[in-house]
């Protein structure tokens, strides 16, 4: 019998996606620009404005060159003064416009920045850990980090600009007709031959620019793997394996780098003769309708002025262009960043809360499993038809051979996971009718993987809750035994973890987060594998002070030394993900079952 | 700057072909650029001078058209040359700094954050890939274009050149002002991004904690504190950026304003009428002066941005330097005696003193020990007393002091290091997987090869084999990082399968059977009694049941060896071994009274 749905979706390899543009995607964009919509428009105008005025000012300097000079009037002098300073008072305005366009937009993407990761943050938080299972941590932080700061780059060049320079060629575009049609029809004889260039290179561009992407994150996922695992790394004399590899993922990254280099190779040289071209072009026209009035006495119909105007109209005509090659990265980019944070908002989430969760009191009855069927990844059922009571204020023990389902249970119970088949219940009522939030509240667990924070001993025990005083954590680190050795640490309680508690032994990372639990005074109390790593003395110890803590609350205990659970009110033998037998310590062994022989195997020294 | 230089120094004496040919044609694509500006002048003022002839026009036309040509040709070389050999030195740097962080001791990393060292290992290195291609490309570029524009317009107007060109020499003093003021705000921006991206990290990597005791609001709200400042920092650099960007085009476009100002008086309106050396300008020229200031003025704010580069790759230099000047603690050295090939599997601990580096207190305290090729070790004690600590230093994963670690009657300094880790298969007591295939994981030790039937028996032996068989891909099943979509018992298990597939002649198992059911534990260690017959081994447990078998068995209390001896005689002596023995043994005859047996 297999699950429903099939076909594990794998997230195990990066979607490759390289379109430039996506409406769908942009209008998704949107919403987080909306709340800052009147700066967004209020950028763009100024962005018009300021590609307006750029417009002007080569027309102004035109008029210069050939109304007045030479100065060799007085009426010329004073009319070239007169129009420097003009000049230079436009040239104020442009700069004001240009100040107020770059902090507006710096204002905008930065805010749209934060909303943003602040919107993903809040993401990740309500998936299930279905979710973060399937997908590698680094990936997470990328699409926080430097997706983000990709969209970023795309609203700042992108957006804003884009109006400037369709204002500024069609405005260019506009003049040049309005001077001269003729030659504005010459000049359009270098359009194709740019589109050409384009196109090639955007047909080989995008999927350079792709793969540099794509290797770039598997070059730094190895990476971060291999100093993750150093230890091990080393350990296997393995140094020169990875470093191969790695060299490897390396190569492949550098010979995409290679090819985008190639491509701007071409690319960028090829506008600027195109644009020289069109200079030469103009020089040709000029030279053509001299010669055409030649002796008629008539004033040239082009003047230097002319030449200066249709110059620097040329150079920026083509400056849009020429960085194409840059804006088609950033916005290819940018769809593929937006996409990926789309993906991951979309994820659907798995594990809900109602939207009217039912209040929540202390623990009365007990939680019960009832016909549990439960599947990580629908290949393969890994709890079947499992029933189980747990009644308030007893300890339930779970055992059974290694990979059984035995975290999956409590795995279930804190509802990290929501079942497929059967339901739980908490106090007689399913734990899909409460908030999260309120239900982990009540309990607290031991993982069987410790995790350690960085910051100080006492920050890893009250975790961020500071309604737990510096007292309580003691306290909670001398019931486990942990207080002889963190006091013997430098500092202390302020003693700093260094990631993931490199620096303790596994025994003590395992205390501190026992002591984490007792710490949150639970009504219930998990332990998977809470003393694995710990000695028989120390256990006892733990023992006794747990004993009179937990006197009259529910606790439901993992453990493969069945030593930590002989005095539970109910041993449940897990094997293969069904429970196998059932009952107290003494009624177990006399079954003679697989809960007598785990014990005498342990007990036969 | 010195680091900086000390640093590239030697990966572009590698390339220095590249780099001669490539500035070679930079200066050349800088010449005939500045040569076509001026010859635009020239056909300008041909145009408008009185014998003029349309034919006339195409030679000018075609030269323009060569000059340009050539140019662009040149430029493509250049890139091809210049970038693509900085992307080159890039390559091997990052290998080379990945070789050195591979062998870098566990005990940097102990203090290191690992965010921290990736951060380094991609930014930094690609601000100095940055240095090393338009960092090179660009002086010269702008050297080539300022000598040949100056010369230029010098002949064209010696009094122009000196009024117009002389202010802009102060262009890369304030770009170069304006980017240390970018920059103190960028380097603050990176700081606390780097703080920003690590914490997010943790966050992620800790979720099931962060579930567990309902922290979310808590990450939340420290996560948006760190967001926040993040804003606040960037737009405290926006503010400068903003003036700086719109001060640059407007001392660009003034520059001309004032070149057209300042040179009217000299402007003559026909351009027969000027004698060369004068001070007189036809238009044509005037327009070439335009030109030329325009060619020149970008360089020469780019120097200021290549300044900055400079400063950014120094710091960058210094925060490489930080670890690469780290030797790796542990490496072979000249006391290595590289005549030794096999190790045959004695280990000997001789009053062995050993403290953590930075840190006071000792771990371990007068340990000694000899333990003979073949035979097995035991070793129990409370937590903390320094059990993996001896398993550490005999694969010289922390440097023991000389003279106190043997293996094989030599001290373990003077083995070489691959020879004696390849002779080690090591279990730790936390499980290190990688997201790669099971096969891949098992046979890890093999260093690259992947041997399924390798696999397969070392999988058996470990007692995993059932498990993974019922697999969708079996031992091509893919894990997630760290192994997540595997039990405890069953990580474990992968990693005693991976320290046995390499076929050590010493074998360490540091607390392995900790997740795993006593049941399996029986049927492994039975599995292993072979194993472990030809092979010197240590077990480590907090299990009595686990190193019975052992030939010796070492009590640790706080780091000193306090009983010693064969399980036999410990149960009979009064002491912390037998201690434990019996509260093992109480708790089962607690239960003893009722069953009928
Ligand atoms: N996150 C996961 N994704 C996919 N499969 C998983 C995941 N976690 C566990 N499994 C699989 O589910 C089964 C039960 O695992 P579980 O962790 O519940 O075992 P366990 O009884 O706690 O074993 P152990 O004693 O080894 O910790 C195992 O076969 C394991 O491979
Ligand atoms: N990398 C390290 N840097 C500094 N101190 C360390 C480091 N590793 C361990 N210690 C300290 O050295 C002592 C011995 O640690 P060790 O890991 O050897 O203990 P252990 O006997 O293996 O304990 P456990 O049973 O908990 O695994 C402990 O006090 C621990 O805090
Ligand atoms: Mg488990
Ligand atoms: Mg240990």
């Amino acid at each position: 019998m297999s699950p429903p749905g099939g076909g594990s979706s794998s997230h195990f390899d990066e979607a490759e996606l390289g379109k430039v543009f996506d409406l769908h995607l942009a209008r998704r964009l949107w919403p987080f620009l909306r709340p800052y919509r009147r700066l967004v428009f209020f950028a763009v105008f100024l962005s018009i404005l300021t590609a307006l005025l750029r417009i002007v000012g080569p027309w102004i300097a035109r008029h210069i060159i050939d109304a007045f000079l030479p100065p060799d009037t007085p009426e010329r002098q004073a009319g070239l003064n007169q129009y420097v300073l003009l000049y230079i008072g436009f040239l104020g305005v442009m700069f004001v416009a240009n100040m107020a366009l770059s902090y507006t937009t710096a204002w905008v993407g930065q805010r749209a920045m934060y909303d943003l990761r602040g919107t993903i943050f809040g993401k990740l938080q309500t998936l299930s850990l279905k979710f973060f299972d399937r997908t590698p941590s680094g990936r997470l932080l990328t699409r926080t980090t430097s997706d983000v700061q990709v969209l970023n780059e795309f609203f700042a060049q992108g957006v804003v600009n884009i109006f400037a320079d369709v204002v500024l060629l069609v405005g260019i575009i506009l003049v040049w007709f309005w001077f001269d049609p003729r030659l504005a029809l010459l000049l359009f004889v270098s359009g194709p031959l740019l589109g050409i260039a384009a196109y090639n290179f955007r047909i080989r561009a995008r999927s350079v620019y792709r793969a540099v992407r794509v290797r770039l994150a598997a070059l730094n996922a190895f990476l971060q793997e291999s100093l993750a695992g150093v230890r091990t790394v080393q350990a296997f004399n393995c140094e020169k394996a990875v470093q191969r590899r790695y060299r490897e993922l390396n190569s492949t990254y550098r010979d995409a780098q290679i090819q985008t280099v190639r491509h701007f190779a071409r690319f960028v040289p090829t506008v600027e003769i195109v644009s020289m071209l069109s200079m030469v072009t103009v020089l040709a026209y000029g030279a053509w309708r001299a010669d055409a009035i030649r002796g008629t006495g008539q004033a040239l119909p082009i003047q230097a002025g002319d030449f200066y105007m249709y110059f620097q109209y040329i150079v920026w005509f083509f400056m849009p262009i020429r960085d194409l090659a840059e804006k088609y990265n950033v916005f290819q980019g940018a769809m593929a960043s937006a996409e990926r944070i789309f993906v991951l908002l979309d994820e659907p989430v798995d594990v809900e809360d109602p939207p009217e969760p039912a209040p929540i009191a202390p623990l009365s009855e007990g939680i019960e499993l009832r016909n549990v069927w439960f599947s990580y990844n629908t290949d393969e059922w890994i709890l079947k038809d499992v029933s189980l009571r747990v009644a308030k204020g007893q300890t339930a023990a779970l055992v059974g051979a290694t990979g059984a389902g035995k975290s999956t249970v409590i795995n279930l119970i804190t509802r990290l996971y929501d079942v497929q088949k059967g339901q739980i219940l908490f106090d007689g009522r399913d734990l899909r009718q409460f908030a999260q939030a309120e239900l982990r509240r009540r309990m607290a667990i031991v993982l069987q993987d410790v995790f350690l924070f960085s910051g100080t001993v006492a920050d890893n025990i009250r975790l961020g809750n500071r309604d737990i005083s510096d007292e309580q954590v003691e306290r909670a680190a001398r019931y486990v035994n942990a207080h002889p050795f963190i006091s013997r640490l430098p500092g202390g309680y302020r003693h700093e973890v260094q990631e993931r508690g490199a620096t303790f032994s596994t025994g003590q990372k395992q205390l501190l987060a026992f002591a984490r639990a007792v710490a949150f005074d639970p009504d219930i109390l998990i332990l998977d594998e809470a003393t694995a790593n710990i000695d028989t003395e120390t256990e006892a110890l733990i023992q006794d002070a747990l004993a009179k803590l937990m006197r009259d609350r529910t606790c439901i205990v993992v453990a493969h030394r069945l030593s930590t659970i002989q005095k539970a009110h109910k041993i449940t033998v897990f094997s293969h993900g069904r429970i196998h037998e059932e009952g107290t310590h003494q009624e177990l062994l006399r079954r003679d079952g697989l809960y007598r022989r785990l014990y005498e195997l342990q007990y036969k020294v | 700057m010195r680091d900086l230089f000390r640093l590239l120094f030697p990966y572009c004496l590698r390339h220095k072909w590249k780099y001669v040919l490539g500035a070679a044609t930079v200066v050349l694509s800088a010449m005939l650029n500045t040569d076509a500006q001026v010859w635009i002048g020239r056909a300008v003022d041909y145009v408008f001078s009185a014998d003029m002839r349309f034919g006339g026009i195409w030679f000018y036309v075609a030269t323009i058209g060569g000059l340009i040509g050539g140019a662009a040709l040149a430029q493509y070389f250049q890139r091809l040359l210049l970038i693509i050999t900085s992307r080159n030195i890039e390559f091997e740097m990052r290998n080379d700094f990945f070789a050195h962080l591979s062998r870098l001791s566990p005990s940097f990393y102990d203090r290191m954050k690992t965010g921290d060292i990736i951060s380094r290992a991609t930014t930094d290195i690609d601000q100095m890939r940055t240095a090393l291609g338009p960092g090179i490309m660009h002086p010269i570029m702008t050297l080539g274009t300022a000598c040949v524009s100056v010369f230029a317009m010098w002949r064209m107007s010696p009094t122009v050149t000196l009024i117009c060109f002389t202010p802009m020499l102060i262009l890369p003093i304030l770009v170069r002002v304006m980017a240390n003021l970018l920059y103190t705000r960028s380097l603050r921006i990176q700081e606390h991004f780097s703080l920003f991206s690590g914490r997010i990290q943790e966050s992620i990597a800790g979720v099931r904690v962060v579930r567990s005791f309902v922290q979310e609001g808590h990450e939340l709200d420290t996560l948006d504190e760190m967001n926040r400042r993040n804003f606040d920092l960037n737009m405290s650099r926006a503010r400068i950026d903003a003036a700086f960007g719109p001060i640059l085009v407007t001392a660009f476009t003034l520059g001309i304003i004032l070149i057209i100002w300042v040179s009217s008086r000299f402007v003559v309106s026909d351009p027969s009428m000027v004698v060369p050396g004068s001070r007189s300008l036809t238009k044509g020229q005037l327009l070439s002066f335009v030109l030329l200031y325009r060619n020149l003025f970008w360089p020469l704010m780019g120097l200021g941005w290549i300044l900055s580069i400079y400063q950014r790759a120094a710091a960058s230099t210094r925060r490489l330097m930080l670890i690469w000047s780290i030797p790796p603690a542990i490496a072979d050295s000249d006391e290595t005696d590289r005549t030794v090939e096999r190790v045959l599997g004695e280990i000997e601990f001789r009053d062995l003193t050993f403290a953590f580096p930075k840190t006071e207190a000792d771990a371990l305290k007068n340990v000694s020990f000899r333990l003979p090729a073949g035979k097995t070790l035991g070793i129990v004690g409370p937590v903390g007393s320094g059990k993996s600590t001896i398993a550490h230093l005999v694969a010289r994963l922390y440097d023991p002091p000389a003279g106190t670690v043997f293996v094989d009657g030599r001290d373990v300094r003077t083995i070489p290091l691959d020879v004696l880790r390849q002779s080690i298969g090591m279990v730790f007591q936390e499980t290190y997987l990688f997201s790669d295939t099971i096969a891949a994981n098992i046979c890890f030790g093999l260093r690259g090869e992947t041997d399924a039937q390798k696999a397969a028996d070392a999988a058996r032996i470990a007692s995993v084999d059932a498990e993974i068989e019922e697999l969708p891909a079996q031992y091509e099943s893919r894990l997630g990082e760290r192994g997540v979509n595997l039990s405890g018992g069953q990580k474990q298990r992968v990693s005693l399968a991976r320290a046995i597939a390499c076929d050590p002649k010493i074998l360490i198992l540091d607390d392995a059977f900790a997740s795993v059911d006593t049941h399996t534990e029986e049927r492994i260690l039975g599995q292993l009694r072979d194993v472990i017959r030809q092979r010197t081994a240590i077990l480590i447990s907090h299990r009595i049941s686990t190193v019975q078998m052992a030939d010796e068995i070492v009590v640790l209390d706080g780091g000193a060896i306090v009983q010693r001896g064969r399980h036999e005689d410990l149960v009979r002596t009064e002491g912390l071994y037998a201690d434990i023995y019996r509260r093992q043994l109480l708790e089962e005859a607690v239960d003893e009274e009722e069953p009928e047996r």
